[in-house]
């Protein structure tokens, strides 16, 4: 296991840093609520740590994921994928606690948390008599 | 070797819920007789490789995100390489209200055989798990690798 712990970034990256050539590829995602917040997984095979960028921003979660293909390109014997990078956005409809989410980058799985609002949460209200 | 779609299983379980006939009821009794197939959680959407040759070796790539070298098994035997994969869903609560809205990966097992176009020397086939891709460095048996003859002085 070597989790890393990514920065979330609460702005845009820079559209020059994005490669012109790189095919850019909707990561497959797995995503589960809870009472305290939400939590996203992605299969971001190829990509290392710091090429992994997550912002927050106006409810909206966009994840980036760069691939550095190696300096020449192969003749392949057999091709069944591509290389290149990853790219999702998700719109998040509760308010989330933007200080604490947290993403960790495992084995080329990412895992983003998104803890919720205090309001947000569901609360389970006592019926006084 | 069974292959799953998910999001396929998804899409028809959404399909057939609205609807309520007769018509649609001997569906469903279909469905549940081929559902058990597809709700077959070992077997997993096959990863894709790419294969290519790299001077006197056979290299392959392979994709496998949330894979644990343990959970990993490669065997090669003359130009034959045998992958086998085991992928855990990762583990999460069933209490505090928890529930899926989306589910697009795909986990549980596969095993994969694939015919090389050489021979392999077995014994040093190196194998590395990187950021979820499998790479093989896979050397050519000697007699298919070019024996270079020196000239006499």
């Amino acid at each position: 296991m070597n989790a890393t712990a990514i920065e979330v970034k609460k702005t845009q990256l820079a559209s020059g840093e994005k490669s012109e050539r790189m095919a850019y590829f909707e990561a497959p995602a797995d995503v589960r609520e809870d009472n305290d917040g939400i939590s996203i997984w992605l299969d971001t095979p190829g990509a290392a740590p710091e090429s992994v960028s997550v912002t927050y921003e106006n409810g909206s979660l966009s994840v980036e994921a760069s691939v550095i293909p190696g300096v020449s390109r192969p003749q392949y014997l057999l091709q069944e994928y591509e290389l290149g990078s990853y790219r999702r956005n998700f719109r998040i409809g509760v308010p989330v606690n933007v200080e604490e989410i947290t993403a960790d980058l495992n084995n080329g799985e990412l895992h983003v948390r998104l803890p919720k609002a205090h309001a947000a949460k569901a609360r389970k209200i006592a019926v006084r008599t | 070797m069974v292959t799953t779609d998910f999001p396929m299983i998804r899409a028809l379980d959404s399909w057939r819920q609205p609807m309520e006939s007769p018509l649609t009821r001997f569906f469903d009794s279909v469905f549940e007789d081929v559902h058990p197939l597809w709700s077959i959680s070992a077997a997993m959407q096959m990863p894709p490789v790419n294969l290519w040759e790299e001077g006197d070796n056979v290299m392959l790539e392979c994709e496998l995100p949330g894979v644990k070298p343990d959970q990993v098994d490669i065997e090669v035997s003359g130009d034959q390489l045998r992958l086998s994969v085991r992928r855990d869903e990762p583990g999460v609560e069933e209490k505090n209200g928890g529930r899926w809205l989306r589910r697009e990966r795909s986990f549980g097992q596969f095993t994969r055989t694939l015919k090389l176009p050489y021979e392999l020397d077995a014994e040093k086939v190196e194998a590395k798990l990187h950021n979820g891709i499998l790479t093989l460095t896979m050397p050519k048996a000697p007699h298919h690798r070019p024996h270079r003859v020196k000239l006499l002085k």
